[in-house]
């Protein structure tokens, strides 16, 4: 039996050896298994990286999701939330993490790591990098320059200012272009028009957001119809600062400078508890705004 | 690592070096892997030859990669496992059978560390176990092969196979307890 198995081994090593020599096979150089393994690495790092600038995505969009102002926005927190989640970030954070366990677990030792210990210590180090990223002002350029092209994909700053122009709702949001001297401001709105606003029934505080805020948004009543038009006119009730964080620091606008003030014959008639004026009596929630705004300053 | 003449890591150098060097490689692995053909259920002689063919050329072509971290067994038996993945699905065959030998490993297989009583009441034999090693999947057949048959530990089964220590106990833990649902069911 030892003999045969002998012969068999000798035979098989026989024809073995000459299949190599006639097929010229020959070993692949080092540097092939050298440049396999540091690829799957590089796309280890990659993945890793990519997974956390959405991480970055996600968190620019949830801190700049007007989430205080839900109660004149929306109907509940719930359906803000549900139409304000970056679904796109969360879904590419899933994919990266999975391809980045995927090329991990083909490198010459990361088979031996089971997959939730991989996936826990991507996941720490992604948000980790992330929040870097995002503290970068990376997380603003990952949401709007590269989610602004992607399709059914809204930014974070497109969802928001889309749920502030929405005037027969008495919302509107937009650039302040000039401040009167009796209170009233020109808003351009985020739907392109620009809207003369009667800012009679603002208080002090208001005018300070008016005043050193480029984009701001605004609570109000529309005139008459409840239409609003660029003849018509918009009542405003409330004035919130329309603020953008974690830009890169690199782009950061210029803060503007108090101009304009209340016209004085009116500034001892202030008393931000109370309802300054008709218009304003109707907007809803009322007293919640006013605790926001009052939070705000 | 010690590199006298004998050891393979030594051998791996000089058949880099001089492919009839590599000879000595194949003649020490042809009737191990042989023998884990057929366990894992290759039946026969003419399949097993050619899938250990493949097995040598692909180790030949690989040799810079190996691993000298691991040893020359574990990392050929890597390679054998790989193959003869490939070779079942090649040929579109299920593995045949099980070659199961009558040692006391064998009845490892089997055993039930949790339930003592149950080991005692059960007397399988190996032509039953030879049966429901035969109708398992083909990766519970595998791990208890490589752990009572080929006798390899944990670590060594986990570099074969490719996959965590963890998984390697789950494996076997699960493949016992579905190897013991077989042979219950034989006996009914």
């Amino acid at each position: 039996m030892e003999h045969s198995n002998d012969t068999h081994a000798k035979t098989l090593a026989s024809k073995t050896l000459s299949r190599i020599e006639c097929e010229q096979i020959s070993p692949r150089s080092k540097w092939h298994f050298w440049l396999t393994e540091k690829t799957f690495w590089l796309f280890v790092v990659l993945s890793i990286v990519c997974a956390s600038l959405s991480v970055a995505g996600v968190i620019y969009v949830m801190m700049n999701t007007g989430w205080e102002f839900q109660v004149a926005t929306n109907e509940s927190f719930v359906e803000l939330l549900f139409s304000a989640l970056p679904y796109l970030w969360f879904i590419l954070v899933v994919v990266f993490a999975g391809l980045g366990y995927y090329n991990f677990h083909h490198t010459n030792k990361g088979y031996r790591y089971s997959f939730s210990a991989v996936v826990f210590f991507a996941s720490c180090l992604s948000v980790a990098l992330g929040i870097g990223f995002y503290l970068f002002g990376l997380g603003q350029i990952v949401d709007e320059e590269i989610g602004g092209r992607v399709p059914f994909h809204e930014s974070a700053l497109a969802g928001e200012h889309g749920r502030w122009n929405q005037p027969r709702r008495g919302l509107l949001g937009g650039e302040v272009i000039h401040i009167e001297d009796n209170g009233d401001f020109l808003l351009r709105t985020y739907g392109g028009i620009e809207l003369h606003i009667n800012g009679e029934s603002l208080s002090e505080n208001d005018f300070e957001v008016l005043a050193s805020n480029s984009e701001v948004r605004v609570v109000g009543v529309p005139f008459l119809t409840g239409d609003v038009s660029p003849d018509g006119e918009f009542h405003a009730c409330f004035v919130f600062p329309m603020e953008v964080v974690g830009r890169p620091a690199w782009g950061m606008p210029q803060p503007r400078h108090a101009t304009a003030t209340r016209p004085a014959s009116s500034q001892n008639e202030r008393n931000i508890s109370v309802v300054r004026s008709n218009e304003c009596m109707d907007v809803r929630p009322y007293e919640t705004l006013q605790r926001v705004r009052n939070i705000k300053q | 690592m010690t590199t006298s003449p004998d050891t393979d890591s030594s051998v791996v150098l000089q058949s880099l070096a001089d492919k009839e060097a590599f000879g000595v490689l194949i003649a020490r692995y042809v009737e191990p892997l042989a023998r884990y053909a057929r366990r894992l259920g290759v039946s026969r002689d003419e399949d097993i030859d050619d899938l250990l063919q493949e097995v040598f050329l692909k180790t030949y072509q690989n040799l810079n990669a190996f691993d000298r971290s691991l040893s020359f067994s574990t990392w050929i038996y890597r390679i054998m496992h790989n193959e003869t993945i490939s070779f079942f699905r090649k040929r579109n065959i299920r593995p045949e059978g099980h070659m199961v030998e009558d040692s006391e490993s064998v009845l490892a297989l089997v055993s039930d560390e949790t339930n003592p009583r149950q080991q005692l009441e059960r007397a399988w034999d190996h032509e039953h176990i030879h049966q429901a090693l035969g109708r398992i999947d083909f990766k519970y057949k595998e791990i208890l092969t490589l752990r009572y048959l080929e006798e390899r530990d944990y670590r060594e089964i986990s570099d074969i196979l490719q996959i965590p220590t963890g998984s390697v106990a789950t494996l076997i833990h699960r493949a016992k307890k579905i190897l013991r649902k077989e042979l219950t069911h034989l006996e009914q």
